[in-house]
């Protein structure tokens, strides 16, 4: 059986060679058209350049005459029959929304460090968002080596550095790897240049994420998106998120605390005694109440908490600044509340990681804050490290998602 | 999960959820195998019955196959069919002899703003794929255009852990791409395990197929052997020209689909 393919995003400087690291790993496992090297042929011969791997990604015009990634963009390639997905973020600050949007899809990460210059500002930006996102995989790649003659005493001092650095964002890579994209060292091929280095490839690496990628088995979360009336019987569809359910079960709608009875569960054209992670079906109940779109399902034996209060870590993606108490949105798996953030602990320079306030009263565009969110109704959720679909959410004002974050801790004592 | 559960189960989802937020929408089926496949993911999302129009943007240009299947399926599948022309384009001689970029603009995305509009469509499904072209690689699966059908792609929404609760400035509708994360042969694959009918163009006759169908003086076949799904699958895994390869519009020059998609061209 084929497994999902694994997503995993590429994240750096400008410059430091993302985009030229996929180009590289798409141009060795033989995954590009013919026709698509011709046509990036031609458009860099119409710009006066020299046909660069990294254009492969960066397809829009602009992107390729700036030379920077703008968007996110998504490629995929095979290894081994092992599927990998690449997602490409973009580099630059004011692309942070762009990143965030590719990052959060991604179940592992490699960071990129070019070996002239080491980690910057911009790379310890995205591995705090990638630290926030609750991704823990993430291998690093000291790429341009062929720049720095392939010397391993550089790579020895980049790697201390560059452990230091992310150690403060709470990031431990698996691995460290010293590569060439331009010039494939390390990639697929393991290196002539630097025999020093016994450690992975990039190759090797991808093949130890697919790994490890490996699913947890999890309470039941069946968020409810929508009710449908077919043949006058009323269905309630929705995604199951973690765990199962079973064909004449008893459930706890959440955050009514109200059981429902699984009568039936339909998927189109047949009819399905059980149902599992990452499924979307439809289920005809009995019991005391119909769900409702934002309810919660869950077992009766065990299932998340209620509450209208929590502690979260957020990233702040609108361009206008936020003032506490202000009215906001929240969007937690498919329930909805109006909420607001009533304390804001401690806002964070995303590049640095340095507290820039404490009690503040404002929190400012690409910062991350921690804060106290108070929500007007009760909803079921859960710290992000315990189960992940209901202990993460987006803020949003008037349809405009601002915000993205995390529950970190559930106020207990406001419990709904 | 295998691979084309995920995928399937992941479409059906955003599915539900677009029709969750808007009621006023409908379906564009080229009647090609994205478009066909989307169709099918739908039904599935609904249990069997579509409950919006299904539109065919029709040039007049399609190859006769892609008629007849149209009809066919469209009672077969009880969908509520809207065929749309820009008649007065037509009526003014535009074709594509007379020049691709303005023939696929006036007949296509044009066709479309009428429709659009006409309907008080709040949202439309698409079944795009990233994997098609770079610039869709761009796209998100909630993409809003604006009455312009302006595709701001220097600045768009975020999207993160299944939210799309997206909306742009002067948005005037919402583009749907349930099948953002496919590729090609995810669709082949699919298409083989669901037994989902594709016009016979698809399949190779005296040694051509076309591996992407639009109008008949645009589209080239490719040489193939490949008469079955099976065969197609397997070609795939060897290819080397990408899917587009025989389609004119994004050949005339690198950027002219990257031009189109901005101007609102599907």
């Amino acid at each position: 059986m084929q497994k999902p393919a694994l997503p995993i995003v590429i994240i750096g400087d400008v410059d430091h060679g993302k985009s030229t690291l996929i180009g590289r790993l798409l141009y060795d496992t033989g995954s590009l058209p013919a026709d698509k090297i011709k046509e990036i042929k031609e458009a860099s011969k119409n710009l006066g350049k020299k046909p660069e791997l990294a254009h492969l990604l960066d397809c829009l015009e602009e992107e390729r005459k700036k030379g920077a990634t703008i968007d996110t963009t998504q490629v995929f390639f095979k290894i081994n029959n092992a599927e990998y997905i690449i997602i490409d973020a973009p580099g630059h600050v004011e692309f942070l929304k762009n990143m965030i949007t590719g990052a959060s899809q991604a179940k592992a990460a490699i960071i990129i460090i070019a070996a002239d210059e080491g980690i910057k500002e911009q790379t310890k930006r995205h591995a705090a968002i990638i630290s926030l996102l609750g991704i823990d995989s993430v291998i690093a790649a000291i790429n341009k080596m062929d720049l720095v003659n392939f010397s391993q005493e550089k790579y020895n001092g980049l790697k201390e550095e560059a452990i230091t650095a992310l150690s403060r964002i709470q990031i431990k890579p698996l691995l460290f790897i010293p590569i060439s994209a331009l010039k494939g060292d390390n990639a697929l091929k393991r290196s002539k240049n630097m025999p020093w280095h016994k450690g992975a490839t990039i190759s090797e690496a991808l093949n130890l994420l697919q790994k490890k990628s490996s699913q947890r088995k999890q309470t039941l979360i069946f968020p409810i998106q929508d009710i449908y009336t077919i043949n006058k019987k009323k269905i309630a569809v929705g995604k199951i998120e973690s765990g199962s359910l079973t064909k004449g079960q008893t459930l706890i709608a959440l955050p009514d605390k109200k059981t429902i009875k699984v009568r039936s569960i339909a998927k189109f054209g047949k009819k399905r005694h059980n149902a599992g992670e990452g499924e979307s079906i439809g289920i005809i109940t009995g019991g005391a109440i119909e769900p409702k779109r934002g309810d919660i399902l869950s077992q009766t034996n065990e299932y998340p908490e209620i509450t209208i209060s929590f502690r979260a870590t957020i990233f702040w993606m609108s361009e206008d600044s936020y003032l506490k108490n202000n009215a906001l949105l929240i969007h937690c798996a498919t329930q909805q509340a109006n909420c607001k953030i009533t304390k804001i602990h401690r806002r964070i320079d995303s590049a640095t990681m340095q507290t820039l306030g404490e009690n503040a009263e404002k929190i400012n565009h690409a910062e991350i804050a921690e804060v106290t969110i108070e929500t007007q109704n009760a909803i079921a959720a859960c710290a992000f490290k315990n189960i992940p679909a209901i202990g993460r959410f987006v803020l949003t004002h008037e349809k405009n998602i601002l915000s993205g974050g995390i529950i970190t801790d559930i106020d207990k004592n406001k419990a709904g | 999960m295998d691979r084309l559960s995920k995928l399937e189960n992941d479409s059906i989802y955003i599915i539900r959820e677009a029709y969750y937020q808007f009621k006023d929408t409908a379906a564009l089926w080229s009647i090609g195998k994205d478009s066909t496949t989307l169709l099918w993911l739908i039904r599935k999302a609904f249990f069997g019955e579509i409950p919006f129009p299904v539109i065919h943007i029709d040039t007049t240009y399609k190859f006769k196959e892609i008629y007849e299947f149209r009809e066919k399926y469209a009672k077969k599948w009880r969908l509520k069919l809207l065929v749309c022309k820009n008649q007065t384009a037509l009526d003014n001689g535009v074709c594509p002899k007379n020049g691709k970029l303005n023939c696929c603009s006036e007949l296509k995305t044009n066709t479309l703003k009428q429709a659009v509009k006409r309907c008080g469509l709040r949202a439309l499904y698409l079944g795009i794929r990233r994997d098609e072209h770079g610039i869709r690689a761009k796209e998100r699966f909630f993409s809003p255009r604006n009455k312009n059908f302006d595709w701001n792609y220097k600045s768009q929404p975020p999207e993160l852990w299944n939210q799309y609760a997206a909306k742009a400035e002067n948005e005037e509708h919402m583009r749907i791409h349930p099948l953002l994360s496919w590729n090609e042969i995810d669709v082949w694959r699919y298409i083989r395990r669901e037994k989902i009918p594709v016009v016979r163009l698809y399949l190779a006759s005296k040694g051509r197929r076309y591996r992407s169908i639009g109008c008949a003086p645009c589209c080239a076949p490719v040489k193939s052997g490949a008469g079955t799904i099976d065969k197609i699958i397997e070609e795939l895994q060897k290819s080397k020209i990408s899917e587009r390869g025989g389609r004119a519009q994004d050949k005339e020059s690198a950027y002219m689909m990257q031009k189109l998609r901005s101007l609102g061209y599907m």
